[in-house]
């Protein structure tokens, strides 16, 4: 007795487990949704964002540039500076800058500085990486030797090093400082990209679509650009997010350490070596606590950030 | 009183706060001596019942109702307490020897921590009963050989490996997952001749998931059908086969059994050859630890495919049924002898890749074996059909959404589809997208490398059925590589059959099977 069955089972496979996936990208996008580290980081990262884009206009509020000096009104007698003032939200520094406005200000310069460099290093280390991954070999061979030596490098004493060679003839520096300091940071930051995207083009070489794609005939520039690349995307994506604070901190060491940004453009890490150097956040602790808070708040949303992109990603907590 | 049983078992899988069951209260039992077969497609939720009871299944899993063994409930039972029944009274086999086996150990030392983790016993005494139950299960000369990892054994000798473990306390019940699935079907018959022994000498009970039918029906006294989480139907096994209760219980029946091959009308196949292995030679060369190691795969093949027929490739795993069909694709280079399509040479000794024209290249079109891994996952199907009419500018921008629709027509999809992305799509489907992709290019032949292995009894009959109807309405060839015999006995004309990389024997496909001069 032979039934004959009305429903193709096709169809009632199809509808158990149609509607519960979707596309990856919109599945994506969900995931990061309901990801609290994605809310939490994303709020504190759009904070600061928009105090940075606002520093012009807290400037203009309070009539303080970043730069300019108000030794009458903001420091006494004996070179101590004000605390915190209706009129200096922060207090001043030892020159009689207002720290917050020099703060948020060097919130641009973190950002300016970081996002360049970051997105600099994702596109030299990601296109390194596909190459060394996807046509292995002597390729991968020398690639890797190069990531090997750039990883060799010690950071800061490096830096230093690029900085000094930046000193023209007349002592003024040939190019522009910022630049030499996004071009170091990028310089040290490629190499994750690269490790990272070549551990996965690999990877994806072997799937039987990349074969499928190959018997097709795709030329392999095709199969780069449509096969591998949309799905090294999202991985490049959230290091961008990992790497960024690191990146920030990285600046802000530098500046620090007086090989980055100079004075008297703020930065918060000149602004903390200022205050460190002088010793004047013993009377004035805002000096110190104005960039080392907004640092700190920054780094930590972007690290809550890229965690909460780093959990959406992985598909075992993903639906 | 059963050894096993379930009763109204739920599992579900939380992701953040959600609980998506899988498995709506189900209720079986075996007893002593006894083998229950539990059988249903792929997502069926039967062994994620199973590992549930033993609460072998990830942290978010959420498991209620009970499972017991022996009267004693398991659900809710403290871990430890839980880890002396893993072993000790439950046994479990699983799918893949390969796996589920340590790479980096020694089989003596893995049985014997099958042993050792659960009562303390001397060295020597142990060295001993592993012995014993290695050569239980058929290894021989098993005491030579316990220092050797399994990568030294065939796939049915891990197999054998992984049940000696799984006896080694000698519990009350065996629960084997699909244990025979990624096994040769010759292999196959043997270690469930091994699982039938042991439960007749030592009174197991035994619980054996399968997706197969065929194979459950020699070896089960009870059947227990399942599907989306439910039991459909349950009883001895000659009245579920003889009388079947549910329509899917009949229809996975009728899929099981394979039909009578209906040869193709007069006229379809022609004489005249369409793709040739002449003399071919293939050799792959690994380098292991500095020194090159090479491994002759195919030895002075020669085949020939008739224009309109469909060709079957039988043999194990292993003799080289897959590289045969990459030669023919240009996929790899051969070392000797030539491969010619439609007369012209398309593949002969020679350096670096294999280099076709267009026009070759669209002449021979292949269907991989994993659904999941031959779709992009981040492309949309329609993307995916067009990628073919797109390198080769087959058709201009404006007509692509018209030639994808006719594609998925043409492989009995919904048109919807095109928008879909290859996750949304059940096994089955994926695999007919992968036939549209491969007939995109109006290819000649068509090589089926496995299509059917990782899918249903259900989603196979009806691949299957497609590749005649385009047989038929297209005329191509189609070389059909697979060790199922059962599905090639039905579908191919004639039969190649491979063993160690020579072709031992072709010719008819009922000649063949019938009067097999090789095994």
């Amino acid at each position: 007795m032979s039934l004959r069955i009305s429903v193709d089972p096709a169809h009632v496979a199809e509808s158990t487990t149609a509607s519960s996936v979707e596309g990856p990208w919109r599945g994506f996008l969900r995931a990061l949704a309901r990801e609290r580290l994605v809310i939490a980081g994303g709020a504190i990262v759009a904070l600061v964002v928009l105090l940075a884009l606002l520093a012009p206009v807290f400037a203009a509020i309070t009539g303080h540039g970043p730069t300019a000096q108000f030794r009458d009104e903001a420091v006494d007698g004996f070179g101590v500076p004000v605390g915190p003032s209706a009129s200096f939200w922060f207090g001043a520094d030892g020159s009689g800058r207002d720290v917050f406005i020099r703060a948020v200000t060097g919130a641009q310069v973190s950002l300016a500085v970081g996002v360049p460099a970051t997105t600099l290093a994702l596109i030299v280390g990601t296109t390194l990486g596909l190459i060394a991954g996807f046509f292995g070999g002597r390729t991968d061979a020398v690639i890797s030797l190069i990531v090997d030596i750039t990883l060799s490098f010690p950071f800061l004493v490096t830096a230093l090093c690029l900085v000094i060679l930046n000193r023209g003839e007349n002592g003024q520096p040939i190019v522009p400082p910022v630049a030499v300091v996004v071009v170091v940071i990028a310089l040290f930051s490629w190499t994750f990209f690269a490790r990272i995207v070549r551990g996965q083009v690999i990877e994806l070489r072997r799937r039987p679509f990349i074969e499928a794609a190959e018997s097709i005939g795709a030329s392999r520039s095709r199969i780069i650009f449509r096969e591998i690349i949309p799905n090294i995307l999202p991985i490049a994506i959230v290091y961008w997010g990992v790497q960024l604070p690191l990146n920030i901190v990285g600046e802000a060491t530098l500046s620090f350490l007086g090989v980055g940004v100079v004075a008297p453009t703020p930065s918060w890490g000149n602004m903390i070596a200022d205050a460190q150097a002088s010793a004047l956040f013993q009377s004035q602790p805002w000096m110190l606590l104005g960039p080392g808070l907004f640092l700190v708040v920054t780094v930590l949303g972007f690290n809550l950030l890229s965690s909460g992109l780093q959990n959406a990603l992985d598909p075992a907590r993903s639906r | 009183m059963s050894v096993f049983e379930l009763e109204e078992l739920r599992v579900g899988f939380a992701t953040g706060r959600d609980v998506t069951e899988v498995v709506h209260g189900v209720s079986l039992a075996v007893d002593k001596g006894r083998t229950l077969a539990v059988v249903g497609e792929s997502g069926s939720g039967k062994s994620v019942s199973l590992l549930a009871a033993a609460r072998l299944l990830p942290e978010r899993a959420r498991v209620s109702g009970s499972a017991r063994y022996a009267g004693r409930e398991l659900v809710g039972l403290p871990e430890a307490r839980l880890r002396s029944v893993r072993g000790r009274d439950i046994g479990f086999v699983f799918q893949e020897p390969l796996t589920s086996l340590h790479p980096l150990k020694s089989i003596g030392q893995q049985v014997g921590e099958a042993i050792s983790s659960h009562e303390r016993i001397g060295s020597r005494a142990l060295r001993d009963r592993v012995v014993e139950l290695l050569e239980e299960v058929g290894i021989r000369e098993a005491s030579s050989r316990l220092h050797e990892p399994p990568a030294r054994f065939s796939g049915g000798q891990r197999q054998r490996i992984g049940i000696a473990s799984a006896i080694a306390m000698r519990p009350g019940l065996l629960i084997a997952d699909e244990p025979t699935t990624a096994l040769d079907v010759t292999v196959q018959a043997s270690i469930l001749d091994l699982l039938r022994t042991l439960q007749r000498e030592h009174g197991t009970a035994i619980v054996f998931v399968s997706h197969d039918l065929a194979v459950v029906s020699d070896f089960a006294d009870d059947v227990v059908v399942m599907r989306g989480g439910h039991v459909i139907e349950q009883g001895p096994l000659t009245r579920v086969v003889d009388d079947p209760q549910h329509p899917y219980t009949a229809e996975l029946l009728a899929a099981a059994e394979h039909r009578l091959p209906v040869p193709p009308p007069d006229g379809v196949i022609s004489e005249t050859p369409l793709a040739e292995l002449r003399g071919v030679r293939k050799t792959f060369t690994a380098r292991v630890r500095g020194r090159s190691r090479a491994r002759t795969v195919l030895h002075d093949i020669d085949i020939r495919v008739r224009t309109g027929e469909i060709l079957g490739l039988v043999g194990e795993s292993g003799s080289g049924k897959s590289t045969i069909g990459r030669t023919l694709s240009g996929a790899i280079r051969i070392e000797a002898g030539e491969v010619r399509v439609s007369g012209a040479v398309v593949n002969a000794p020679g350096r670096g890749r294999v280099r076709l024209t267009p026009e070759q290249r669209v002449r021979v079109q292949t269907i991989f074996q994993d659904p999941f891994g031959s779709l992009n996952p981040r492309r949309p199907i329609a993307d995916i059909l067009a990628e073919p009419l797109r390198v080769h500018r087959r058709r201009s921008e404006r007509d692509i959404p018209a030639a994808v629709a006719d594609l998925l027509d043409a492989v009995r999809l919904p048109r919807s589809f095109a928008g879909r992305y290859p996750a949304q799509l059940s096994g089955g489907q994926r695999q007919r997208v992968a036939i549209a992709r491969a007939l995109a290019l109006d290819p000649a032949l068509l090589i089926a490398d496995e299509p059917v292995s990782a899918l249903d009894v259900t989603t196979q009959r009806q691949i299957v059925e497609l590749l005649q109807d385009l047989r038929l309405s297209r005329g191509i060839s189609i070389l059909f590589i697979s060790h199922d015999l059962g599905i090639v006995a039905e579908l191919c004309d004639r039969v190649v059959v491979l063993s160690e990389g020579r072709v031992v024997e072709s010719g008819p496909t009922a000649d063949v099977f019938r009067n097999p001069a090789a095994e």
